[in-house]
């Protein structure tokens, strides 16, 4: 074993001299050289663990194998880790990335804690590896990410960030809520037999369930919070696809189900929308859903995995976790329609750019194209001069 | 990265930054014990050492509040911490059916804390049964984020 841990060790080293220099080498666009300049660190570590372990195998010592075997493994993940996810946003790199690049940049520049972060996408369905000490790296559709309208949807991936950096605190703040739920699902008396076993592990599965949706739910509304109007508008025509599975789901698809119903996502966000005076596109949105939803008869029996009364816990938990993990609020003015439309898209900041989008969408759908191509050459043709103008 | 498995991803950091706080100082104990200078710097062994402690403070902390619920529910993590955390509650019910009660917590802490050379072969084994706990636990976890083929 000795001699194959030497051998595999030489060929990781060698393996990640040729990940360093294939990402000193790749030629991509200026926004992702943070992110080129942090994965060339984060690589280092891997590399000197290669070393060490040559170094430990030559004393000699029987004792030392299984720390070699386990730092050898850990090295291994590392490079497939790089090549299966963080070396993407560099292999794909083109000009047409700088728009969602730039949603990024700009969303990690708006909070304290996440302003160093580079900014690096991929293509997938919207997702996110929020693994902050490495570097978050967003996925996002082919198509979406060529234009305006979608880009809110970064925001709630952010929301994954954010609770990263909050972890402890928000954490407590899902326990509490978790908790509440057991409280209220509890039955009155608790037998002590094999029917109290599978009782306990049914409230299990239902509160390991709302760990996860609490930091969707959560995310959800640090999208709202940044993006306003538009992230409501790009999130329900995103989720919207006349699928029954939205609406209602049987109890064996409900377990272990990393994202809450999509309904019930619409209807907590509806109401933060309603406390935050966005009453009018709330109204548009509760209509489309609430259409779908009698069109499809969709029944509303959640299997106890959701009931009308969690619903005091669950707002209370999401403002507790807002004003924790604090995310920009957006302004009156960014998501304000009117005014003179042709200095306006001179002068538009980045989240009153993407509210715009949807204000123009709306109004006029067949010229929406022009402006929308016209208004992301204005952002590059900035950031390619060297000028920023949205920060 | 499969689809939407944020918590996967941040399970497998969480773990890699675990196992690698364990090796470092089973490596540090290892070459103290034979009497080689350790070549790790002892700010990275300390920092190895925080690691763990922290991570025994969140599974004690699980433990603490599981009890605390009448159905011995593990709240307030993610369900794959919530099941190595099941794995120090078992113990002390399978200890009143005399069974082995395997490693334990207070103890391993204990063993992190000691000053005294003496306790270093059993801080080595412990860490070696720690380490394959958190193994099997995240297994699924990394497959899942690296894929199978």
């Amino acid at each position: 074993m000795r001699s194959t841990l030497r051998e595999r060790n030489l060929r990781l080293g060698e393996q990640l001299t040729q990940v360093r220099s294939f990402i000193e080498g790749v030629e991509i666009v200026p926004e992702l050289e943070p992110y080129r300049n942090r994965l060339l660190e984060v690589i280092k570590a891997p590399a000197a663990e290669c070393a060490r372990n040559i170094i430990l195998l030559d004393l000699n010592v029987a004792s030392l194998q299984p720390d070699i075997v386990s730092n050898t493994r850990s090295v291994i993940r590392t490079i497939r880790l790089l090549s299966t996810s963080f070396l993407r946003p560099l292999f794909r790199s083109s000009r047409s990335d700088r728009i969602c690049l730039k949603t990024i940049e700009w969303m990690h520049a708006q909070h304290s804690k996440t302003k160093d972060l580079p900014a690096a996408f991929a293509d997938d369905a919207c997702s996110i590896a929020p693994i902050i000490q490495i570097s978050p790296v967003y996925f996002f559709p082919c198509l979406e990410q060529r234009g305006l309208l979608f880009q809110p949807l970064f925001y709630h991936e952010f929301g994954h960030v954010l609770y990263q950096v909050h972890e402890k605190e928000l954490d407590d703040l899902v326990f509490e809520l978790q908790r509440s739920i057991s409280g209220s699902l509890s039955p009155l008396s608790q037998r002590n037999d094999r029917y109290s076993d599978a009782q306990a592990a049914d409230l299990q599965s239902v509160v390991d369930a709302w760990y996860h949706w609490a930091q969707e739910l959560f995310c959800d509304a640090v999208g709202l919070s940044i993006g306003g109007p538009a992230f409501l508008e790009a999130f329900s025509a995103y989720m919207h696809q006349f699928e029954i599975g939205d609406f209602y789901l049987p109890v064996e698809n409900l377990r272990g189900k990393s994202h809450p119903i999509s309904w019930l996502r619409m209807r907590y966000l509806l109401l933060l929308a309603r406390d935050w005076g966005l009453d009018g596109v709330a109204k548009r949105v509760e209509t489309l859903w609430e259409e779908t939803r009698n069109e499809l008869s969709a029944s509303d029996d959640y299997h106890g995995y959701f009931e009308p009364s969690f619903d005091p816990f669950v707002r209370s938990t999401l403002s507790d976790m807002l004003i924790e993990a604090s995310p920009r609020r957006f302004t009156p003015s960014e998501i304000s329609e009117g005014g003179d439309a042709a200095s306006r898209d001179q002068n538009l900041e980045w989240p009153a750019l993407l509210n715009e989008a949807w204000f123009r969408y709306h109004r006029d759908p067949d010229e929406y194209s022009r402006w929308e191509y016209e208004q992301c050459e204005r952002v590059l043709a900035h950031r390619s001069a060297g000028q920023n103008p949205n920060q | 990265m499969r689809r939407n498995d944020w918590l996967t991803a941040q399970t497998v950091q969480r773990m890699q930054e675990l196992l690698s706080a364990i090796t470092d100082l089973s490596v540090s104990s290892k070459l103290k014990l034979i009497g080689l200078k350790p070549n790790i710097d002892l700010s990275t062994v300390e920092h190895s050492r925080a690691i763990l402690l922290g991570f025994l403070d969140r599974l004690e902390e699980m433990i603490k509040r599981s009890r605390t619920t009448s159905a011995g529910l593990m709240l307030g993590a993610d369900p794959e911490l919530g099941a190595i955390a099941r794995r120090f509650l078992a113990p002390q019910r399978q200890e009143t059916q005399g069974r082995d009660p395997g490693l334990d917590l207070d103890h391993l802490r204990a063993l992190l804390l000691a000053t005294d050379d003496a306790e270093l072969p059993e801080l080595s084994e412990a860490l070696s049964e720690f380490r394959g706990l958190i193994e099997e636990h995240s297994h699924n976890g990394i497959a899942a984020v690296l894929g199978e083929v």
